[in-house]
């Protein structure tokens, strides 16, 4: 379902990027990775960015998710501007408004699916258990891992995975979902599932979802394509 | 590597922040944790060993200290040192009780007034005793063969016994016939005209008894000869053996009371308030025994520690000097116990009719692991009854000869000696268990102070003389008697004497009446004495300290004048061993300290490298620093609480095992180290709660870098590719 259109402007640009420039220091070398960058992401986007290899994707996702800094240039996300947070600060905003999706699903080995998604609501903490459980056992049937609760990461499989990961980026019910090429460890048939899948749910709950990718059969599910060229988006 | 200080202050600030966070992520960060730790099972149980093998070894290490810092103590205490030793304030050297490291005695003066001190001491609750002691060094001497047979011949002539009086002669003529020659050879190395000035002509002499008639007029007065024998033929037995005694002068019938260490073994203790003197077991044996006696004593105490003759050098050269030395042996033996001994020792050892007593003896000595059981019993059972095992026996008269340390005389001081005693727990220890006892008079003439009896001996001599002061020189015309000659010892003019100073010089003759004399308990008081030792009601710790502090304060109020040390100073190198003990104890504690540093910092260094991906995911996705700090921290802590216990667990295990079994000293030194033949370490909680504690603290340093690490991990390391 869209989302009601009765939030102010402000609220309904959830990342808005001016000027952003990103460089990368290899020693004396400066490797400008984003150059002059302006973006904007509305609340409820589903919006893939791509480019070829090297082109920015990773770099561009990493300083929307509040885990890079811009050289310069502002990031805004959720109102922050993310250039004036402390580390505390940045780690609280990820935690509470941002979802992560890894192209390698980047599980906790050691914990069941369950545990895995639950993880974040324990870090969020003053959410009970039952609630707690309630809300990741929603989440596994949706995601289509109902009867895999139990289950570690070593026993399942890369598409099982990914679904526990985009669990566990959803559980905090945040206000922006970053994948960062989340099918390019799967096969094209998994990873078509898996973007229908984040497709859905963005559908259901009008969460944002940005992702980058290099595959067409991806870009297609997209609402909108960010493309990128040398850092810069191509117009 | 090394980061600004900033950093590390920020530790503190992320350790207690979202402290409410803190109990509900806390299940998560255990689940984790544990997790962790079983998945990488071979780093866990490394790190795991390494720190229950520290636990243990720290808590059984301290705890085996402690047991034997306080055997150590309790001896110690009980057998000579008391908790406190007193000894005259202001002494040039610092007191010892066991000597200098050069064996000699320090110097620290007398303390005059015995009884006003022990009086005032007394005022004090926790004093139970105050023993007057004097130490020193003196020399004795043993008779020489010659001497010795000369009292057996006396001794068969008075007895009427004939036969035995004409195998003993005959003896002693082979015995002159062998020294003649040795004495020949001795000539080539001394002064002989300074010799002759002094001794008379020994060949003439000599020459004299190796005259037939000499011995054929022998039967007919035996008295005379042997007066002649004894005279002019006995003091030039060359085989006179030196004994330096460490001798411990006191109140004998107070100082049993008061130590209960002390236990007489053999013959029997000084009669109350009477001279006497006796022997420490150890001394006895080692000084005393007959040598060949005393090596085999030693051999069998070798054996008995589990030892070999073929893996013990020590051993095979006492059998050489046994087997070398049977011609001293033999000597000892007269021709009647020669030829009891041959015949045993062919009828045991089966040897041919041929066979001499000499090479049966030598036969009998030349041992091995096969036979030296048998051979120790049979030398026992065969040999021994028939020797002087002991050159100086119970009842006889000792002459200790000393350095008077007041005026500068050597004195010669007879005593009875009486029997062996022992300190229990430190008769196998050499540097302690040298001690003899002698009585507090006989001490105080060796030590140059006056007896009652000098006292009225020299007022006589002074009234007769009609002088008031008796300066040196005056004593010395005084008492030296016609033909006596006074020994002195060149160490310049007296210093100004002290009350009670016996200036005269001693004569070292034998008074029976003076042996069996019973001084009051006001006579053993009244005079001098080096040091004292206080023995307390409550000898804890704490009590001895507070005790000490008292008693300065008391010296100073009162100004008795003493110096006061607790048992462990006054016990210098012995009471020492402990403290190097310690410090060796906490040598090996660091270098096992810093070892397992080093093992568990790595490996833990090596698994935070290993799940940087995993760190960077879980700070991407909202941990903050202060939870992977946690979550970091909570391996170490499982880890300890786990293997550190377990290491707890078994060492408190061992130490109740070995508290209740003991622990065997095996050689000398762990028998003094034990104080006694065995050890019984004590369980102390408070040890394993510092064992556990060093362990937690070495598991904690160890993972500050490792947290270090973790802490640094950007979420950025969660996007690096690959799986
Ligand atoms: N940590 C880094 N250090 C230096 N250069 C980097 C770093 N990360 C990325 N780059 C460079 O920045 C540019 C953009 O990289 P990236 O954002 O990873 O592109 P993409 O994700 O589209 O492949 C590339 O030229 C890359 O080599
Ligand atoms: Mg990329």
């Amino acid at each position: 379902m869209p989302e009601p259109l009765s939030e102010p402007p402000s609220a309904e640009r959830i990342v808005q990027l001016e000027g952003v420039r990103k460089d990368y220091r290899l020693g004396a070398v400066v490797v400008p990775a984003l150059r002059a960058l302006d973006l904007t992401i509305s609340r409820g986007e589903f919006s893939a960015i791509a480019g070829p290899s090297g082109s920015g994707k990773t770099t561009l996702l990493n300083l929307i998710g509040c885990v890079d800094v811009a050289t310069a240039g502002r990031v805004t996300v959720a109102g922050q501007e993310t250039g004036q947070l402390s580390d505390r600060a940045l780690t609280r905003l990820r935690l509470f408004q941002i979802g992560f999706i890894f192209q390698s699903f980047n599980l906790v080995p050691v914990l069941t699916a369950l545990q895995n998604i639950e993880f974040p609501l324990l870090l969020q903490g003053g959410i009970g258990r039952a609630e707690r459980h309630e809300r990741v056992r929603a989440l596994l049937a949706r995601v289509g891992l109902g009867d895999h609760a139990e289950h570690r990461p070593g026993e399942l499989s890369g598409g099982q995975r990914q679904r526990v990961a985009i669990a566990r980026a959803l559980v905090t019910r945040p206000a922006l979902v970053l994948a960062d090429e989340p099918t390019a460890n799967l096969d094209s048939k998994t990873g078509g599932t898996i973007i229908e899948l984040m497709q859905q749910l963005n559908e259901q709950d009008g969460t944002t979802f940005l992702f980058s990718t290099h595959d067409q059969q991806v870009i297609k599910h997209a609402h909108r394509v960010i493309r990128l060229v040398d850092g810069q988006i191509a117009a | 590597m090394s980061a600004p200080r900033g950093r590390w202050g920020r530790l503190g600030a992320l350790l207690s922040a979202e402290g409410s966070l803190l109990w509900q992520t806390l299940p998560v960060v255990a689940r984790i944790s544990l997790r962790n730790l079983r998945l990488h099972r071979l780093r866990t149980l490394l790190v795991g060993s390494i720190l229950l093998l520290g636990t243990l070894l720290l808590l059984s290490g301290s705890c085996l200290f402690e047991a034997v810092d306080q055997a150590m103590e309790r001896t110690l205490v009980n057998s000579v040192a008391g908790h406190i030793q007193l000894y005259r304030a202001g002494a040039k050297e610092s007191f010892q009780l066991f000597g200098n490291m050069d064996g000699s005695m320090p110097d620290v003066g007398v303390i005059e007034n015995f009884p006003a001190l022990r009086r005032a001491l007394l005022q004090l609750d926790n004093v139970a005793t105050v023993v007057p002691m004097g130490i020193d060094i003196a020399v004795s001497s043993t008779e020489n063969l010659l001497e010795r047979q000369l009292a057996a011949l006396r001794a068969a002539v008075r007895s009427g016994d004939l036969a035995r009086q004409r195998a003993l002669a005959q003896h002693l003529q082979r015995v002159i016939a062998v020294f003649d020659r040795s004495l020949s050879n001795a000539e080539a190395l001394i002064d002989v005209a300074r010799y002759k000035r002094e001794y008379g002509d020994p060949d003439l002499a000599l020459a004299r008894v190796r005259r037939p008639d000499f011995w054929s007029r022998f039967e007919a007065d035996p008295y005379d000869a042997l007066e002649y024998l004894e005279n002019e033929v006995g003091p030039l037995g060359l085989d006179q053996d030196l004994i330096w005694l460490r001798y411990l002068g006191t109140d004998t019938a107070l100082f049993r009371q008061t130590f209960d260490r002390f236990e007489v073994v053999d013959g029997t203790m000084i009669p109350p308030g009477q001279r006497g003197f006796l022997f420490n077991k150890r001394v006895y044996e080692e000084q005393v025994k007959n040598k060949t006696a005393r090596r085999l004593d030693l051999i069998k105490e070798k054996l008995d520690e589990g030892l070999t003759i073929a893996r013990c050098p020590d051993c095979q050269s006492w059998i050489r000097l046994n087997v070398n030395q049977t011609g001293s042996l033999l000597m000892q033996l007269d021709p009647l116990a020669a030829e009891a001994v041959g015949a045993a020792l062919r009828r045991e050892l089966g040897g041919g009719k041929q066979q001499s007593t000499a090479q049966l003896l030598r036969e009998l000595l030349a041992m091995d692991d096969q036979n030296f059981a048998a051979r120790h019993a049979l030398f026992y059972r065969v040999v021994a009854p028939r020797l002087e095992l002991y050159s100086i026996k119970f009842g006889d008269e000792l002459v200790l000869t000393a350095f008077a340390r007041g005026s500068g005389y050597t004195r010669k001081v007879p005593v009875k000696v009486y029997g062996t005693f022992r300190f229990r727990s430190l008769d196998r220890s050499p540097l302690a268990g040298g001690f003899n006892l002698v009585d507090l008079m006989s001490f105080r003439e060796l030590y140059g102070y006056l007896t009652p009896e000098r006292r009225r001996e020299q007022e006589t001599l002074r009234r007769r003389a009609g002088v008031k002061a008796v300066t040196r020189a005056q004593a010395e015309a005084l008492f030296a008697a016609p033909g006596e000659v006074v020994e002195e010892q060149g160490r310049g003019a007296a210093p100004a004497a002290p009350a009670g100073l016996d200036l005269g010089p001693s004569t070292g003759r034998y008074d029976a009446a003076l042996q069996r004399r019973v001084y009051s308990q006001s006579e053993l008081d009244h005079g001098v004495v080096v040091n004292a030792a206080v023995m307390l009601k409550d000898g804890s710790r704490a009590a001895q300290r507070r005790t000490l502090e008292q008693l300065r304060t008391l010296n100073r109020r009162l100004g008795l004048g003493v110096a006061a040390i607790g048992w462990r100073e006054a016990s210098g190198v012995v009471g020492q061993l402990v403290d190097v003990i310690r410090y060796a104890l906490y040598g090996a504690m660091l270098v096992i300290f810093l070892v397992a540093l080093i093992i568990v910092n790595n490996a833990l260094l090596l698994a935070t490298l290993e799940r940087t991906r995993e760190i960077g995911t879980l700070r991407a996705i909202g941990a903050q620093r202060s939870f992977v700090l946690r979550m970091i921290v909570a391996e170490t802590v499982v880890m300890v609480a786990v293997f550190g216990g377990c290491g707890a667990a078994l060492g408190s295990a061992a130490l109740l095992w070995l508290g209740h079994h003991g622990i065997p000293a095996t050689t000398d030194f762990f028998h003094f180290l034990f104080s006694g033949p065995r050890l019984y370490p004590a369980l102390a909680w408070s040890q394993v709660a510092l064992a556990l504690a060093s362990c937690a603290l070495v598991a904690l340093i160890a993972t500050l870098s490792p947290a270090r690490l973790a802490l640094r991990v950007t979420p950025r390391e969660a996007m690096a590719e690959g799986d």
